[in-house]
């Protein structure tokens, strides 16, 4: 695109008069919430109990609600994790939408965690004016490092209540407008000779007189990016130290109080449904130094992570792409796979809208920021969609969204003009910068999702977790033979069966070692002598369907009876078996 | 300098007198009062130089167990509440206090306004000659202040943090349980090391209830071991045409959980020091790692209070054994440290290296092994703070030799200059599996820890070498302050800022990680405007980098190193008082005043 082209759109754009725009769509407050919570625990037909498993940097009660079916035992446990990114508020609506439901009417045989609000701290920040979208816990950062705290965040300098963005003729700038789209700003290709004219930062001066701009803003820690999974240590939003952040450290708690936590399900950023995970097989393991963390899926747990996301895609009619994605650094996906072995599936819900013809929209699936995207598909930097890490360097690489998605959302904005999206960019004196413009899109827009899309979404939560418990691993006897020889000698077989869809153990679990294998005990009378055969017979990770027999050899009297103990880490299940027989198959 | 009014100076020559101070305690002779300690402040009435009458009295030629180690503290501080604070920082698995004793100069107004030394010991329970080590530091300090010109000088600049026992559970075992030398390193939170959903049912079994853990042998014609023709205590690895007399079964114990294994999962089962969070790697790949940094309450509490603490700049961890002076990195993934650290590094080990006999300055993971989640590896690479570990006590001290003792010659100073107490003969006993077997061998207190009439001198020389380490702590000072009448009526004002000591006031790692808060240098003045401001930085020729924002406030993030002064010019105009104030995390503030006429 020419520049002069790319001028003359400008001055159209700079020519619009800011609109007086309606606030994002309320949102329910902390305090809300945790009546929501109390509320559901109160009237639920189920056996419910409501913890308070910590509290946020800023002092807010984390909670957790955990939901089984009265009178009846529960073999696996969920845990389903919401809001521990700021800007994720469509998984705790939706997680919400969901828990009320399965208050009342929870699938048999499982646990359900909720922590439906993991970052309150970081979600309180909608409900301040001027609204500054944020993942960033409470704990008072000081991110530019001058001996002052939190002092210089974003300005409503156009004093419209809202901060959006701000774009300043520069030729040092990165930025041009997007040729089929002027409004939105792209990259400039520098390779193909193009110059830039943008530099763009979030709305705001220079509150303490350094020459920066929003680079010292109200807290925090990041508790996505605090998980010991590929810790970022030195990265500002990452803390000092892995759960560092007390929302952080309490999930990993929780999930270790939970061994029995048969799948992770976390409504975050962290696309793990669409696309496929990037994954490693045991020639790659072996060519990695040897002693380092596995940092990608293990090939063998790929068929479960699979089964998983279909099953996702399903319950919420998602399509797949064809990228591939990996775990992100410290993340809790991460720390709950890699660490301690438990499946993983992670989706944000709501994202880039799939605007259609008729000016229909829904969610789709929407292709998140990938590596491989070049520089000028990317979006500049916008209060949704900051990169802590680039605070204090304007023309920083922005994250959290592509241009394409830029586009399709501005194209719901123009659709749904009543949800008041985009503020159009217009010119305003700034204390120090002097003539700059400010517009873009409004704080919430693109994260809150409309009120009837929450109730799809809780629905499509319901139907996943009631889809999902056939998947789980379940080990059953398959069968038990007994054959007697003479002399009172006995050989007694048991071949036991996985009848779920996904391993006993997923392939990093016995990496780990942090998912215990299931012990095969037999128990003998008095009278009777173990020849052979294992006393604590560990049993195998068992894929779908898969078998494994154990034999021992006993001298025992026709008659006496050897009991197996099936020692699970979700109980103890036992059977006995009369010696004697020539031969019995169960 | 013509027509400059030059406001102060301060040059000393205290560091040089300080490591004269060392070396003459390296050499092992008594300290001569020579003419420049007279100079240090100190008593006006000369003290002898050797303490004959401690007001505390402690035998160190003795181990203390873990009640006794905090009553010492207590004694000290109890002697000395001027210059000590006793701080419970945290406690145990099972509850036990996690004691730091603060030592200060007498009557500093805080120990956190100065620079600080951390340092501890027994973070592994077994290694316990450490915990005696930080005791007889925070002793000598203590009773040579005011006394000993070096240390009162040194005490009204630094601070220390001592920790002695960063396990006191671990330590208590040891002492108390029967336990190898090496059993009794983890914590005592229950742990499930053998993957059977039950934690700590298969530890050691002491048999014959001698209250030892030794080895176990059984006589058996298809065994593979002999008696040593040397010494028939001795067991030797038969030749391939030999008939053996023994096999040997390990050390005692039984297969307490039926499992088919003996001793696989004793009290605890984890490493401390793989729990700290710098390159902490998950348990699967660095065994003891622990869930997650800091989840055992020790090194929480420890965490916490060195975070809590910025003014630390040496960390001393004591472990043992072997003779060692270790740094970083622990894992050759981490690369190497920067430059100009690793030239500080190697000055302080150099310098222990002379301090300490046999002892030999290493680098972790390429001279020992590799170490994740490391404690002087988080120190040093996740804040910045120069950072040791002594392995205490190297058997070749033993014959006061480089080469090792041989298994004959380590019995023969056992019976010779330890009447036999550190070693068991064999003596037979009934295994409920085994059947008759025979157990024996060296006892717990045998191996990693110095025989008693070596320890004190192994504590000394290493409480001096974290002397000699705090010593080099940041000392920042106004070098120079020159004030230069300008023909338009405003003022020059050169500001020189040195650092005396080795430590920079930011390490390059911490520089280039970002960690803690720049120095600051401020220039504050009723009736005085700050017209211009720029850093020196090239003297010859000059060239100025100008400040471009609150010229009242530099940040100055490059530190002071010892080699690099800081040199800041600033014009202003009005007259009256001038106050320039120097700011550091890891080094006391500095003031300085002039006046502009």
């Amino acid at each position: 695109m020419s520049n002069r082209l790319s001028l003359s759109l400008l001055a159209v754009a700079v020519a619009a008069l800011p609109r007086v725009v309606a606030a994002p769509p309320p949102l329910p407050s902390c305090e809300r919430i945790e009546q929501i919570l109390t509320e559901v625990t109160g009237s639920s037909t189920h056996d419910v109990e409501h913890h308070r498993i910590g509290s946020s940097a800023g002092g807010r009660p984390l909670h957790a609600v955990s939901i089984v079916a009265k009178g009846q035992p529960a073999t696996h446990e969920i845990v389903i994790v919401a809001g521990l990114e700021g800007r994720q508020p469509a998984g705790v609506l939706a997680a919400l939408r969901a828990l009320e439901s399965l208050a009342h009417g929870v699938p048999a045989g499982i646990r359900v965690h909720f922590v439906p609000l993991a970052n309150p701290d970081a979600y309180a920040a909608w409900a301040r004016e001027p609204v500054v979208p944020t993942d960033g816990n409470a704990q008072p950062v000081d991110d530019d490092r001058d001996w002052r705290v939190d002092e210089d965040g974003p300005n409503d300098v156009d004093g419209d209540g809202r901060i959006s963005s701000m774009r300043v003729i520069d030729p040092r700038g990165e930025w041009v407008a997007d040729p089929a789209e002027p409004r939105l700003l792209r990259k400039a290709d520098r390779k193909q000779g193009e110059v830039g004219r943008y530099r763009v930062l979030l709305e705001g001066t220079d509150d303490d007189g350094d020459a920066e701009i929003n680079e010292d803003p109200v807290g925090g820690i990041e508790p996505a990016r605090n998980f010991p999974h590929a810790y970022p240590e030195h990265s500002a939003p990452s803390g000092r130290y892995a759960l560092e952040a007390p929302e952080a450290r309490a999930l990993a708690e929780f999930l270790l109080d939970h061994p029995n936590t048969a799948l992770l399900v976390l409504l975050s950023s962290f696309d793990s449904v669409t696309q496929e995970l990037a994954s490693e097989d045991s020639a790659g393991r072996a060519g990695r130094r040897s002693r380092s963390a596995a940092t990608l899926l293990n090939a063998d747990d790929l068929p479960a992570f699979t089964t998983l996301a279909e099953t996702f895609r399903a319950a919420f009619e998602l399509e797949r792409s064809n990228g591939k994605t990996n775990f992100p650094a410290g993340d809790l996906a991460g720390y709950a796979y890699f660490h301690l072995g438990i499946p993983v599936v992670s989706h944000p819900l709501w994202s880039v809208p799939r605007v259609q013809q008729s000016g229909e929209s829904r969610p789709s699936d929407a292709r998140p920021p990938s590596a491989e995207s070049s520089d000028g598909d990317k979006e500049p930097p916008t209060p949704g969609r900051e990169s802590r890490r680039g605070r204090g360097r304007t023309d920083s690489p922005p994250v959290g969204g592509d241009l394409a998605g830029a586009r399709a959302w501005l194209q719901f904005a123009d659709e749904h003009p009543e949800r008041a999206g985009f503020v159009p960019w217009h010119t305003v004196a700034h204390p120090s910068l002097g003539s700059v413009e400010v517009g873009g899109f409004v704080p919430g827009f693109r994260e809150i999702p409309p009120a009837e899309e929450i109730t799809r979404l809780g629905v499509g939560l319901v139907k996943f977790l009631s889809d999902a418990v056939g998947l789980l691993p379940r080990l059953e006897v398959d069968r038990i033979i007994t054959e007697s020889r003479p002399g009172d000698i006995h050989r007694v077989e048991l071949r036991v069966r996985n009848t779920g869809r996904i391993p006993l153990r997923l392939a990093q679990g016995v990496i780990n070692r942090h998912v215990r294998a299931s012990l095969v005990k037999p128990r003998l009378e008095s009278g009777t002598l173990l020849l052979s055969g294992p006393t604590q017979g560990p049993v195998d990770a068992l894929a779908p369907e898969g078998l494994q027999q154990f034999e021992w050899w006993v001298s025992a009297p026709t008659g006496k009876t050897i009991t197996i103990d099936m020692d699970t880490p979700a109980g103890t299940s036992s059977r006995q078996i009369t010696l004697g027989a020539r031969r019995e198959v169960f | 300098m013509d027509g400059r009014n030059r406001a102060s100076q301060n040059v000393g020559c205290g560091a040089r007198s300080f490591m004269l101070l060392v070396a003459v305690f390296a050499l092992g002779l008594t300290l001569p009062r020579t003419s420049e300690t007279q100079e240090a402040p100190g008593p006006t009435q000369p003290h002898p130089p050797e303490l004959t009458a401690p007001r505390v009295s402690i035998a160190w030629n003795r181990l203390y167990d873990e009640p006794e180690v905090s009553e010492i503290l207590r004694r000290l501080h109890q002697e000395y509440p001027d210059r000590t604070r006793l701080e419970a920082i945290g406690t145990s698995e099972e509850g036990r206090s996690l004691w730091v004793l603060v030592v200060t100069g007498a009557g500093a107004a805080s120990d956190r306004e100065r620079p600080a030394m951390w340092v501890d010991g027994n973070v592994h329970g077994n290694e316990v000659q450490a915990a005696e080590t930080c005791l007889y530091l925070a002793w000598y300090l203590l009773e040579n202040s005011n006394r000993v010109p070096a240390i009162t000088e040194l005490l009204n600049r630094v601070s220390f943090y001592i920790l002695p026992m960063v396990n006191p559970d671990g330590r208590a075992y040891w002492f108390r349980a029967p336990n190898t030398d090496s059993s009794s390193r983890s914590g005592k939170r229950p742990t499930d090391n053998d993957g059977d959903g039950v934690c700590d049912e298969d530890g050691y079994d002491d048999l014959d209830g001698d209250g030892e853990i030794l080895q176990m042998r059984k006589r058996d014609p298809l065994g593979r071991w002999r008696a040593s023709p040397e010494d028939a205590r001795l067991l030797v690895r038969a030749k391939p045409d030999e008939r053996g007399e023994w096999t040997l079964l390990g050390s005692e114990g039984i297969d307490n959980d039926g499992d088919g294994r003996v001793n696989e999962d004793g009290p605890g089962g984890y490493d401390m020091n793989r729990n700290w969070p710098s390159l902490w790697m998950p348990n699967y790949v660095q065994f003891g790692a622990g869930e997650y940094p800091f989840s055992f309450p020790e090194t929480r509490a420890v965490g916490d209070f060195i975070l809590d603490h910025p003014n630390i700049a040496a960390v001393q961890s004591f472990h043992n054994a072997g003779g060692m002076i270790l740094r970083g990195p622990g894992a050759e993934s981490f690369g190497e440290y920067p430059p100009a650290d690793v030239r500080v590094y190697d000055e302080l080990g150099k310098t222990g290296e002379s301090l300490l006999p046999f002892y030999r300055y290493m680098v972790l993971w390429k001279d020992l092994y590799t170490v994740y989640g490391g404690f002087v590896t988080w120190t040093y690479e996740g804040l910045g703070i120069f950072s040791l570990t002594n392995e205490l006590w190297t058997e070749k001290r033993r014959a006061a030799r480089t080469q090792d003792l041989s298994p004959k010659e380590r019995l023969d100073f056992n019976d010779l200059l330890r009447s036999g107490v550190d070693y068991r003969d064999w003596r037979p006993a009934t295994h409920p599996v085994y059947g008759e077997i025979e157990i024996g061998g060296w006892r717990k207190a045998a191996g990693r820890t110095p025989p008693s009439f070596l320890i004190e001198e192994e504590l000394h020389r290493n409480a001096l070498f974290c002397i000699y380490h705090a010593g080099q702590m940041p000392e920042l000072a106004f070098e120079e302050v020159t004030v230069t009448p300008l023909p338009t009526g405003q003022h020059q004002i050169d500001v020189t800022i040195t650092n005396r000591r080795p430590i920079p006031s930011i390490s390059a790692m911490a520089r280039s990680n970002r960690i803690g808060l720049p120095d600051r240098l401020e220039l504050l003045g009723k009736g005085v405007e700050i017209r211009f401001a720029a850093t020196v930085e090239d003297r010859f020729p000059e060239r100025l980098a100008p400040i471009a924002t609150e010229l009242h406030r530099i940040l100055n993030r490059a530190g002071v190193e010892r080699t690099q002064p800081y040199q800041v010019r600033y014009l202003v105009s009005g007259r009256g008082k001038v106050e320039l104030t120097y700011h550091s995390q890891k080094a006391a503030t500095i003031r300085h005043e002039v006046v502009l006429e």
